[in-house]
């Protein structure tokens, strides 16, 4: 029931976001493209669980680059097809871009916004988006589109005040954000946005941590367009943020290649962390657990020092981290890689 | 003393059970590198207490590492001005249940933790005062209670339980590459082949045998 729900707004925001491209031959996608459904975990009593962006909305349509400007802070993208102009507003529709060519593709740029020929990024795009470049627009996952704005959204609990409700936690960058459905709407707890239904969910690439306050456990059906090619996770740092493991399999902690673009070191407060709401005991699922890498293996900050290697990152696994300096482009084990 | 910590946390625990609880550790270990004893061999469980707490000398750290190795010689005066939290010896064993955990994994290196609730951590007077304090980890010989090591670490105090995301862990890790960390008392010996961290003798007894070095470097020269 909730998934025909979500695949009916799912195809919704496709119809609308799919009219952004006026009229475009390369706009075009397959006809028929993989989707997939995973049943992720939703531990209640007070516990935490991730979901991971395994699968995005459904694409808007290709896009060529073109007259690319290479210059120092360029951050706009001119594209050979006509945009509705303003149709990409962060605020209302936000939207990535995605390099499907070139050596960079698997990278990911939050659309700002758009113009009738281009569309303004976050971040440097210089070395990065070359002339003749195929560019994917893809719509992000906000609250609406994942949850739904409904009382009680995804069997998540809603309440006007924010400590009786279930908490849902993004990154915006520099740190954790904490949301909350308040009967009416999502909203941030503190701060602006009141109004946070069409609040992107930390790009493609993000994340939540969804705390459950209320009582019983949740399976939510998470589905989508399967990924496709390979992905590249932007790791930002100094910051505590959620990024998503895009592989639909998962994978272990041993097999991630976080290291070396992690930072290890047999000192936790030298190494960066990585949360997971699980461990190896059944006792602490929905626990959030810190390990980081001691320069030989993946081990628990606290508690048994054991090797952590075949911990896994389940499917659709979100992944929380603590990356003390610098940033890293996270380069995710496609699935043909053992 | 073991038993009545569990029991005020189970009580605790019942009285607070409809809070949102989540666990809190509290962690002393060595692992990468031995504690040795004055004599340097390996510390052995059942043979060493090592308590874990904090000292009250001032709210400076550097202050009161400074008083603590002032009074280095006085037992009385250290334990004083020492709050405990939790001790082990090593024979605990690890079950990862609440209450401490201990291990000593190979000779010289073990672990410990104190596994809490956030609910039972914040009742209890006695722990919540020591939170934004710093962790020290006292290790005494259980026959000579003079013969020790305290270590402690800049800017890691214990684990606050105010948030279980940035406040439910605190680890002082006793080991060469932990760069915070200070041997308040004890010797770093980093020629040695173990790379090890060495307990000291009573100071006492210590400053008994410079001084007569020192006497016998002056009979020498007198002669």
């Amino acid at each position: 029931m909730k998934l025909q729900r979500l695949n009916t707004i799912s195809l919704l925001a496709a119809m609308g976001a799919l009219c952004a491209i006026a009229h475009s031959a390369s706009a075009q996608l397959p006809v028929s493209r993989p989707v997939g459904t995973v049943p992720v975990p939703i531990i209640g009593g007070g516990k935490f669980s991730g979901i991971g962006f395994c699968f995005t909305r459904e694409p808007i349509g290709r896009v060529t680059v073109v007259n690319q400007t290479l210059s120092s802070g360029n951050t706009t993208i001119n594209l050979a097809e006509t945009l509705t102009g303003g149709s990409l507003a962060r605020a209302t529709n936000p939207t990535s871009v995605v390099l499907v060519t070139g050596d960079n593709r698997g990278r990911a740029f939050r659309v700002q916004s758009n113009s009738t020929t281009s569309v303004t990024v976050i971040g440097d795009t210089t070395s990065l988006v070359a002339a003749d470049a195929k560019l994917e627009l893809i719509p992000e996952w906000t609250f609406a589109t994942l949850f739904g704005t409904g009382t009680n959204p995804s069997g998540l609990s809603s309440n006007s005040t924010a400590g009786n409700a279930d908490i849902v936690y993004i990154s915006d960058g520099t740190g954790l954000v904490k949301y909350f459905h308040n009967n009416t709407q999502w909203r941030r707890e503190t701060g602006s946005p009141a109004s946070a239904n069409n609040t992107s969910l930390g790009g493609l690439n993000g994340g939540v941590f969804v705390l459950k306050r209320s009582a019983g456990n949740l399976t939510f059906g998470f589905s989508g367009a399967v990924r496709s090619g390979r992905q590249i996770v932007d790791i930002v740092g100094p910051a505590l943020s959620i990024v998503s493991y895009t592989e639909p399999k998962g994978t272990t902690l041993g097999n991630s290649s976080l290291v070396p673009g992690l930072t290890s070191n047999s000192t936790a407060a030298n190494a960066d962390i990585v949360y997971l709401p699980y461990s190896n005991a059944v006792s602490d699922e929905g626990s959030l657990i810190q390990y980081f890498h001691n320069a030989t293996n993946w081990r628990r900050v606290s508690g048994s020092p054991t090797n952590q290697n075949p911990l896994p990152i389940r499917p659709a696994g979100a992944l929380m981290i603590n990356k003390k300096a610098g940033s890293y482009l996270y380069s995710i084990r496609e699935h043909f890689e053992p | 003393m073991k038993k009545s910590i569990l029991i005020t946390m189970a009580l605790t625990a019942g009285m607070l059970a409809s809070a949102h609880a989540f666990d809190v550790y509290q962690q002393v270990e060595a692992l990468d590198n031995p504690v040795v004893d004055a004599s340097g061999a390996f510390i052995t469980p059942g043979n060493f207490t090592i308590r874990v707490g904090t000292f009250n000398f001032s709210a400076n750290f550097t202050l009161n590492n400074a008083a603590i190795q002032a009074n280095a010689s006085n037992l009385a005066v250290l334990n004083g001005n020492f709050t405990d939290v939790f001790s082990f010896d090593g024979t605990e064993g690890d079950s990862a249940s609440l209450g401490v955990n201990a291990d000593f994994t190979a000779p010289g290196n073990f672990y410990a933790y104190l596994l809490t609730t956030n609910t039972t951590w914040q009742a209890n007077a006695t722990w919540n005062s020591t939170s934004a304090r710093p962790m020290y980890a006292w290790i005494q010989r259980d026959s000579n209670f003079s013969e020790m090591g305290i270590f402690a670490a800049t800017s890691l105090n214990f684990a606050g339980a105010t948030d279980e995301i940035t406040d439910a862990t605190a680890n002082l890790q006793i080991q060469e590459s932990n760069n915070a960390l200070q041997v308040v008392v004890g010797i770093d010996r980093t020629a040695t082949a173990n790379n090890d961290f060495q307990l000291v003798p009573e100071p006492s007894s210590a400053l008994l045998i410079l001084g007569g070095l020192a006497a016998v470097g002056l009979r020498r020269r007198r002669a």
